[in-house]
């Protein structure tokens, strides 16, 4: 193990001082990203103001006992009331919801929330009520933002509700107030989808069938997929330290040393691991902070898909080593599969718009898990539990890469 | 002494291709043993086998009494390995290359940099430590790839074709600096095809063509192949033809005559006695003699005598 380390560390040594691949592996994603997050994503005002059109209906006008906190009205002025939310959305307050789900449907209004009429007594009287959101499938981003705004409003509501009805206390303690609306936000969705289960509040999603519009926010999505794939450029440039070594000999040199091909292939794949985390981390410290992307609201979950996207990497690394002979060969085979692996995978543009009999093909694809596990994580605000298949499916790719690769590699 | 290294029927095949033929030898702890052949000759394959990185297609190499097929790791704990090339991380200094080099073969802690700190030294290159290989001239580079592989002072040294490519001064300091490991006891297997670095340096040698051992022994038993003969080398405007060559070898006196590109070597029992009718025979021939050396026998001439070729052949 000693070893293993002592080969890693030189290796990342060595690459921390390729100022080209840096540049590649760093540099070219934070350019692609605001390039192409600012021209199709609406960057701009601060913490990235998207002002996409919603409408919140309510049609809830209170409990009969004056006493009982009229929920519908929470929620509409927690929401209204939210900076965080007035940031990204624009909020409309309206009263009729048959213009609404039509304003929706010709993709006039991105998404909307109807709160159905005795919301308030239903929830006081324990019984299960329906807060029906409104989706144009053209604006997937944005409106799963507001589905997932929602639905943790209805899980902390649900959650207050259960709290005060199990201590017998009046259905009025179950006021919401305004800041457990702004701890939504953010796609604070775990929560409230893992309370689902218990909530007597359903959120019922409604994609309108309009014609889709392409309105994305272009910074979040972008900031995923590029980042999906500059992770799995770190492969090719493992591969060239691999080819490298090789044709410089010091790679047969290290097995003439009382060192065991394990570690040398180990320790070496554990730089490429290593090396594309540290990518990782910068591209979502920057895309954060600087564009203010949101990543979701599990960073354990999104890094752990990282570091599987990683291991399918590392061994998509020793698989082009072994086919390739130069670092030229290993260039061609490299862009090859990342273009390949891309455009299947659902980088320059969302899986979602290609016909449903085709989407799978983004499982052939490592960016395709990757991105699976990540935007689930961003959008739908699902925890680690709910990203283990793709943490699974690249970490099985990483093992068969790496098998068939280790079978035709050559050292000398 | 007693032997440290036996080469038993070392066999290497690639294909069609034999590269190394039933090769034997041994080398007794201590000595400087010389592989002495042309490019190509199985010089390289045979150390790839010995240090472990090459399966032999037949027979073994025993290392300190442990088989290099068997308990390879045993083996190389005892040897260290200069590799033909500049295997070097070119974007580390010396010091980073050298302690790196270190670890692999096992070194920590104050071993290490103790270790590290000595070979900058024997490289002279303690003053660059700090340098990036890159930055350094060939046999600089020639000379911290020799550090590298002796930082945890082995018992036997492999050395590959040390010195080529680079500069005569450079050269002298390795030539140097093996004669210096080898007085402190390191055991040392030194291949080249420059007659004069085996010459200068080993104790013994085995002299290899087209993957055969072909002749071992001791420099004076090898000289001692071709008997009492001076070598008449007369350096022409161009290598002489065919023809030219048969013509000298017919002159009475002389027993043999090869062309190394445009030097005609003789050999004769009396090399004096034959240096006019060689000179008039070639100016018949219509070559133009540049000059003649009389010299007593090396090993490019065994070589020559043995194969009928050059070593740079």
């Amino acid at each position: 193990m000693p070893k293993l380390l002592t080969v890693t560390r030189k290796d990342l040594r060595v690459l921390l001082r390729d100022a080209a691949a840096l540049g590649v592996l760093l540099g070219m994603p934070m350019v692609l990203i605001f390039i192409l997050g600012s021209a199709l994503g609406g960057l701009g005002g601060e913490g990235g103001d998207i002002g996409a059109p919603v409408a919140i209906v309510n049609l809830d006008t209170g409990a009969r006992d004056s006493s009982v906190t009229d929920v519908g009205a929470e929620i509409t002025s927690g929401l209204i009331d939210n900076e965080t939310v007035a940031g990204i959305f624009d909020i409309q307050e309206r009263d009729d919801a048959t213009e609404v789900r039509g304003e929706v449907e010709r993709g006039e209004l991105l998404a909307a929330v109807v709160i159905p009429a005795g919301f308030s007594q239903s929830i006081a009287d324990g019984d299960a009520v329906t807060l029906e959101v409104l989706k144009d499938p053209g604006s997937e981003l944005s409106a799963n933002i507001w589905e997932s705004i929602v639905r943790g409003i209805a899980a902390d509501i649900s959650r207050v509700s259960i709290i005060a009805q199990t201590a017998g206390e009046s259905a009025a303690g179950a006021g919401l107030p305004p800041e457990l609306v702004g701890a939504t936000v953010g796609m604070a969705v775990e929560r409230a989808t893992a309370q689902d289960a218990v909530s007597p509040i359903t959120v019922e999603q409604r994609n309108q069938t309009a014609e889709a519009t392409v309105d994305i926010e272009g910074m979040d999505f972008y900031a995923l997929s590029m980042t999906s794939m500059f992770l799995v450029f770190g492969a090719m440039f493992g591969a060239f330290g691999f080819i490298t070594e090789r044709r410089d000999r010091t790679l047969s040199r290290l097995l003439t040393t009382p060192t065991s091909r394990a570690a040398v292939i180990g320790g070496k794949m554990l730089a490429i691991w290593i090396l594309g985390m540290l990518q990782f981390t910068i591209l979502y410290v920057f895309t954060r902070f600087s564009f203010g992307v949101e990543w979701g609201g599990d960073p354990l979950a999104t890094f752990t898909v990282a570091g599987a996207q990683l291991i399918a990497v590392t061994g998509l690394a020793v698989l082009i080593a072994a086919l390739a002979k130069t670092e030229r060969g290993a260039g061609g085979y490299g862009s090859l599969i990342v273009q390949l692996m891309a455009l299947i995978g659902g980088v320059f543009f969302p899986i979602t718009i290609l016909p449903e009999w085709l989407q799978p093909i983004r499982y052939a694809s490592i960016m395709g898990w990757g991105l699976e596990g990540m935007s689930d994580i961003q959008i739908h605000g699902a925890g680690l539990a709910e990203v283990i298949s793709p943490i699974l499916a690249l970490t099985v790719m990483g093992v068969v890469f790496f098998a068939f690769g280790i079978w035709r590699l050559r050292t000398e | 002494m007693a032997d440290i290294v036996t080469v038993e029927g070392l066999v290497k095949r690639f294909g069609d291709l034999t590269a190394v033929d039933h090769v034997e030898f041994s080398i007794a702890e201590g000595e400087i043993f010389g592989l002495l052949g042309p490019n190509g000759a199985g010089k390289t394959t045979a150390i790839s086998i010995m240090s472990g990185l090459l399966d032999a297609t037949e027979g073994d190499v025993v290392v300190d009494g442990n088989s290099v097929s068997k308990k390879p790791g045993a083996v190389k704990r005892v040897l260290g390995v200069v590799p033909q090339e500049i295997a070097l991380y070119e974007t580390l200094s010396a010091r980073e290359n050298l302690t790196f080099w270190g670890k692999m073969y096992g070194l920590g802690g104050k071993d290490l940099s103790e270790a590290v700190d000595r070979a900058l030294e024997l490289a002279g290159l303690a003053d660059r430590a700090k340098e990036r290989i890159e930055k350094y001239s060939g046999g600089m580079k020639r000379r911290i790839n020799i550090a590298a592989g002796i930082l945890h002072t082995p018992r036997v040294l492999l050395m590959d074709e040390p010195t080529v490519g680079i500069d005569p001064q450079s050269r002298n300091h390795i030539l140097e600096q093996v004669k210096k490991l080898n007085a402190e006891g390191m055991t040392v297997l030194y291949t080249s095809h420059y007659m004069e670095e085996v010459e200068f340096l080993c104790d013994r040698v085995a002299i290899i063509d087209h993957g055969k051992v072909i002749a071992t022994g001791t420099i004076d038993e090898l000289r001692a192949m071709i008997g009492d003969a001076d070598v008449v080398a007369v350096e022409l405007d161009e290598p002489p033809a065919p023809e030219t060559v048969e013509l000298v070898a017919a002159i009475p006196g002389v027993s043999q005559a090869d062309a190394v590109e445009s030097t005609l070597q003789v050999l004769s029992a009396d090399g004096g006695a034959v240096l006019a009718p060689v000179v008039a025979a070639l100016g018949r021939a219509g070559a133009h003699v540049r000059g003649v050396e009389v010299t007593e026998p090396n090993l490019e001439s065994v070589f020559l005598h043995l194969t009928g070729k050059s070593l740079r052949d």
